[in-house]
C-alpha cells in the first residue's frame, strides 16, 4: 500500500511543538509550583479542593447611626407608666427619628430566653415591648421583626413570656427559629464567635437593631443585661461559652453594634438569674433606659439597678470597654435623667 | 477454509438486501427513533390484556381505599405513651412542645414524680428528662449552679391551668445524689430571712408564687406563673403531696450539729460541696451563719485527728491570702481580713476541721469556735468514720495527706 504520509512544514512543526511544550509546561507549573505561587493549583494537604464555606457578615459599623456630639449617650426614664417612660428614654437620646427612617426594616431582639411568665423577670417586659414596636411604627418602619433564639422551646418561650402576643399585637412580625434559619458569621477580630452559626434570616435585608435586655442577676457572668442579650441571636453548642463567659460577652459586643439599646429596668430579678423562678427574687425598677452604648446601659444598670456598686464590675466590662466597644463609667457620659409618670 | 460473507455494493443492492430492506418498520415505526412517545406499536389489544389490566387497577384501588380507611381508623396503641413507648435504648422520648430529653447516663429512668399532680381544671403536660450533658437546654446559664451539687437528673412538667394556658406550674425535680446537695442547693437559693419548715426527712417553704422542697436526694421546685388564687391553691394541691410522695431520709450530720446542737435556724445552715469560702480545697463545708448575718461558723469532717489539722492548716493558708496576722487565741491563729477587717481562722478537734469566717472582731471570733468546738464534741466520731477517700478538690495535690470527705449523710 502506498504510504500516505503527509509532509508537514517546518515553521508549522515549530508551531505545533511548542504549543505542545508551553502546554507542559503550565501544566506542570500549575500541578508542582508551590500552592501560594501564581496559577499554582497545587493543593498537598487537600485543603483547597474542599467546598469554600458560605460566610456572611454583618456592616462594617453594624447598624449604628452617626454619634452625636451634643446628645446624650443615656436617656433614663423613672416612673410607673411603661409606655410614657419607653418613649421619654428614647426622646431623651435624640427621639426615634434620630434612628428610624421611613421605610427601614427593623429587628428588635428582646430576651426571650426562657418558659417563664413575664412577672418572673428572666425575660424582656412584653409591654416595653409594645411600646418600643409602637414607637418605631409611627416612625415609618417598613416591617418591625421580633426575633431571639431561646433556650428552650421557642413556641412555648414566646407564648409563655408574652412576647408573642405583644408583639402581634403591636404590628411586629416574629421570627422563630429554625435549623435553615442560621447561617455561618464572620466576626473578624472575634475570639470565639470568628465564625459561628448566627440567626441570620432576620437580619436579611435589615436596616436598623435594637437590643430590649431586662436586668438580671447572672449566675455565671454575674449580670446579664443589653450586651449579654445579643447571645440569643447565637447557634450551634453555645452553651460551651460559658467557660469563657466574659470573652463571649466581649465578642458579641464586637458582632452587634445596634442602633440603640433599650434597658428594661421596669422588673430587676436580683438573685437566682439568669432563670430565677420565685417572684421573690424580682423587685419592681420602675426604670427605663434607652442608649446609643450598650456597656453604658449596662454599667447604669448594674449599678443602680442591681444595686451592686459596691462590688467590682464584672470581667467582661473590662473586655469590652478594651476593645473600644463602650464606656463602662456611665457617670462620664452624657446623660439625660427624667421622672416620668 | 473461511467462508467471506458479500458485502453488497452500496449501489448496487442484493436480492437479499432488498428483503432486509422490506422487515424494516416504516419510519414513523422505527423503535429506536419514535417521534411520538406516546404511539403504540399495536393497533389493538387482546380482551386477555384488557381483562388483566382493570383487574390490576381495580387492585391499585383496593390498595388506595384501604390505606385511607387506615388513617381515618388509627390503632390507638400507636398514639399511646406507656413507660415503655416512652423509653427506647435509653432515650427518653418526649412529646409535644418541651424540649426533648436525653438520658445524660444512658439509663432510663421513670419519674418519681406522682400522677395526680393536677386540680380539677388543671391539666398535666409532657413530661421531660435532662441528664448532666443537655441540661442546658432547659436551664443554660444557671447549670453550672446544679452541677456544683451533683446534678444527676432533672425531671420536668408543667401543670397549666384549662381556661388559661398562660396560667401554669412548673415543677423542676433535681435528683442530686444527696440529701446534702439538696439541702445545699435549696440553702443557696432561699430567700435571706426565709424561714423553712423542717420536717425528719427534708425542708420546704412556699414563697410568694413558688414552692421549694427538699426530700432525700431530691431538691423540687414549683414555679408559678403569678400569685393568683388559682397558683396558689395548685401549689397547696401539690405540697403534702410531693412530700408524702418523694422518698425522703433524716438531715444530714451537718443540720443535727447545727441545728439540733447549736440552736441555729435551719435556715441559717448551707452546706457548699466544693470551694467553700472560694477556696478550692474546701469541700464538703457545713456553716451556718451567726444572728449578726456575717459570721460564719463551719465544719467538715476528715478521716482523722491529724487529717483535720492538715486541712485546718490549709484553711489558715487561705485566710492569709487575704489577711494578716492577727494574734493567737482559743488555741488557733486568727487573721484579719486585709480589705474589709474581718476576722477568720480554723482548727481542729479530733477528726472535725472547725473555724469562724468573717466575725467582725476577735473577741466575738473567738466566742463563736469555743461554740462549735464545744458542740463537735458531741458528735459520734463514727460520722468520720464514713468519710470516703479523699479525691476531688483542687490544693490536694499539696496536702496529700490532707484528708476530705465525698458524698452526703
Amino acid at each position: 500500500m502506498p504510504q500516505d504520509h503527509k509532509r508537514i512544514e517546518r515553521r508549522a512543526f515549530l508551531k505545533k511543538a511548542g504549543t505542545a511544550g508551553a502546554l507542559a509546561l503550565g501544566a506542570g507549573w500549575a500541578s508542582l509550583a508551590p500552592p501560594n505561587w501564581l496559577f499554582s493549583l497545587r493543593d498537598p494537604d487537600g485543603e483547597r479542593g474542599k467546598p469554600r464555606k458560605e460566610v456572611i457578615r454583618l456592616p462594617e459599623n453594624g447598624f449604628a447611626v452617626e454619634p452625636s456630639a451634643t446628645l446624650p449617650v443615656l436617656g433614663v426614664a423613672r416612673g410607673q407608666n411603661l409606655d410614657a417612660m419607653v418613649r421619654a428614654s428614647i426622646d431623651a437620646i435624640g427621639g426615634i427619628s434620630r434612628f428610624v427612617s421611613s421605610g427601614d426594616i427593623v429587628v428588635i431582639k428582646p430576651n426571650v430566653a426562657f418558659e417563664r411568665s413575664a412577672a418572673l423577670g428572666a425575660t424582656s417586659n412584653p409591654v416595653v415591648l409594645a411600646s418600643l414596636i409602637r414607637i418605631v411604627r409611627e416612625a415609618g418602619a417598613r416591617e418591625i421583626r421580633v426575633a431571639d433564639n431561646p433556650i428552650e422551646s421557642p413556641e412555648s418561650c414566646f407564648q409563655r413570656s408574652g412576647i408573642r402576643q405583644a408583639a402581634v399585637e403591636a404590628g411586629a412580625r416574629i421570627y422563630l427559629p429554625t435549623p435553615a434559619d442560621f447561617d455561618t458569621l464572620n466576626v473578624p477580630g472575634a475570639t470565639w464567635i470568628e465564625e459561628w452559626p448566627f440567626f441570620w434570616r432576620p437580619f436579611i435585608g435589615a436596616d436598623k437593631v435594637i437590643g430590649v435586655a431586662p436586668v438580671k442577676d447572672h449566675n455565671l457572668c454575674r449580670a446579664s443585661m443589653t450586651t449579654k442579650n445579643w447571645y440569643g441571636l447565637l447557634g450551634g453548642r453555645r452553651n460551651q461559652f460559658h467557660q469563657d463567659i466574659h470573652g463571649i460577652i466581649s465578642d458579641l459586643a464586637l458582632m452587634m453594634k445596634p442602633t440603640f439599646v433599650l434597658l428594661d429596668g421596669s422588673r430587676v430579678l436580683f438573685r437566682s438569674g439568669p432563670t430565677g423562678g420565685s417572684l421573690a427574687d424580682v423587685r419592681e425598677g420602675h426604670t427605663i433606659v434607652a442608649s446609643t452604648d450598650s456597656l453604658a446601659a449596662d454599667a447604669f444598670g448594674w449599678e443602680e439597678l442591681l444595686g451592686r456598686g459596691d462590688e467590682e464590675l464584672p470581667d467582661y466590662f473590662a473586655q469590652v470597654a478594651a476593645r473600644g466597644l463602650g464606656n463602662p463609667d456611665w457617670r462620664s457620659v452624657t446623660i439625660k435623667d427624667r421622672q416620668v409618670g | 477454509m473461511m467462508k467471506h460473507r458479500a458485502v453488497p455494493d452500496d449501489t448496487t443492492p442484493s436480492r437479499a438486501g432488498d428483503a432486509m430492506s422490506n422487515m424494516r418498520p416504516r419510519h414513523n415505526e422505527d423503535r429506536l427513533f419514535v417521534r411520538d412517545g406516546r404511539k403504540s406499536y399495536r393497533r389493538s389489544y387482546s380482551f386477555n390484556e384488557f381483562r388483566i389490566g382493570m383487574a390490576v387497577l381495580l387492585a391499585l384501588a383496593c390498595v388506595l381505599a384501604w390505606v385511607a380507611w387506615k388513617g381515618a381508623h388509627p390503632d390507638p396503641d400507636l398514639l399511646s405513651s406507656d413507660a415503655d413507648l416512652l423509653i427506647k435504648g435509653g432515650t427518653i422520648a418526649v412529646e409535644g412542645s418541651a424540649p426533648l430529653g436525653t438520658s445524660g447516663s444512658g439509663q432510663s429512668n421513670s419519674s418519681p414524680l406522682p400522677s395526680n399532680l393536677a386540680l380539677p381544671g388543671w391539666t398535666v403536660g409532657n413530661m421531660s428528662q435532662f441528664g448532666w450533658d443537655n441540661l442546658y437546654v432547659k436551664i443554660n446559664g444557671r447549670e453550672d449552679y446544679y452541677k456544683s451539687f451533683g446534678f444527676e437528673r432533672l425531671y420536668f412538667v408543667s401543670i397549666l391551668m384549662d381556661e388559661n394556658q398562660g396560667t401554669a406550674v412548673d415543677i423542676e425535680l433535681y435528683d442530686l445524689g444527696s440529701a446534702a446537695n439538696a439541702l445545699g442547693a435549696y440553702a443557696g437559693e432561699r430567700s435571706p430571712g426565709t424561714r423553712p419548715d423542717v420536717t425528719e426527712s427534708g425542708m420546704g417553704h412556699l414563697d410568694r408564687n413558688a414552692l421549694f422542697l427538699t426530700r432525700g436526694a431530691y431538691y423540687l421546685r414549683a414555679i408559678g406563673s403569678d400569685e393568683s388564687p388559682e397558683v396558689l391553691a395548685e401549689l397547696a394541691h401539690l405540697r403534702p403531696l410531693l412530700e408524702n410522695s418523694l422518698t425522703g431520709e433524716p438531715l444530714p450530720w451537718g443540720y443535727a450539729l447545727f441545728v439540733g446542737s447549736m440552736g441555729f435556724d435551719p435556715g441559717a445552715v448551707a452546706y457548699a460541696p466544693e470551694n467553700a469560702f472560694s477556696f478550692g480545697f474546701a469541700n464538703h463545708v457545713y456553716s451556718a451563719t451567726l444572728d449578726d448575718g456575717d459570721t460564719e461558723v463551719f465544719v467538715v469532717a476528715t478521716r482523722d485527728g491529724a487529717g483535720a489539722e492538715a486541712l485546718a492548716e490549709q484553711f489558715h493558708e487561705g485566710f492569709m491570702s487575704y489577711g494578716t496576722e492577727a494574734g493567737t487565741s482559743g488555741g488557733i491563729e486568727w487573721v484579719k481580713d486585709r480589705y474589709v477587717g474581718t476576722i477568720s481562722g480554723a482548727g481542729a478537734n479530733g477528726p472535725w476541721t472547725i473555724g469562724v469566717h468573717a466575725a467582725p472582731d476577735l473577741e466575738s471570733a473567738v466566742e463563736a469556735y469555743g461554740s462549735i468546738r464545744q458542740a463537735v464534741g458531741s458528735l459520734d466520731p463514727a460520722i468520720a468514720d464514713l468519710v470516703p477517700e479523699a479525691g476531688t478538690g483542687e490544693g490536694e495535690s499539696e496536702a496529700a495527706d490532707a484528708p476530705t470527705e465525698e458524698g452526703g449523710y
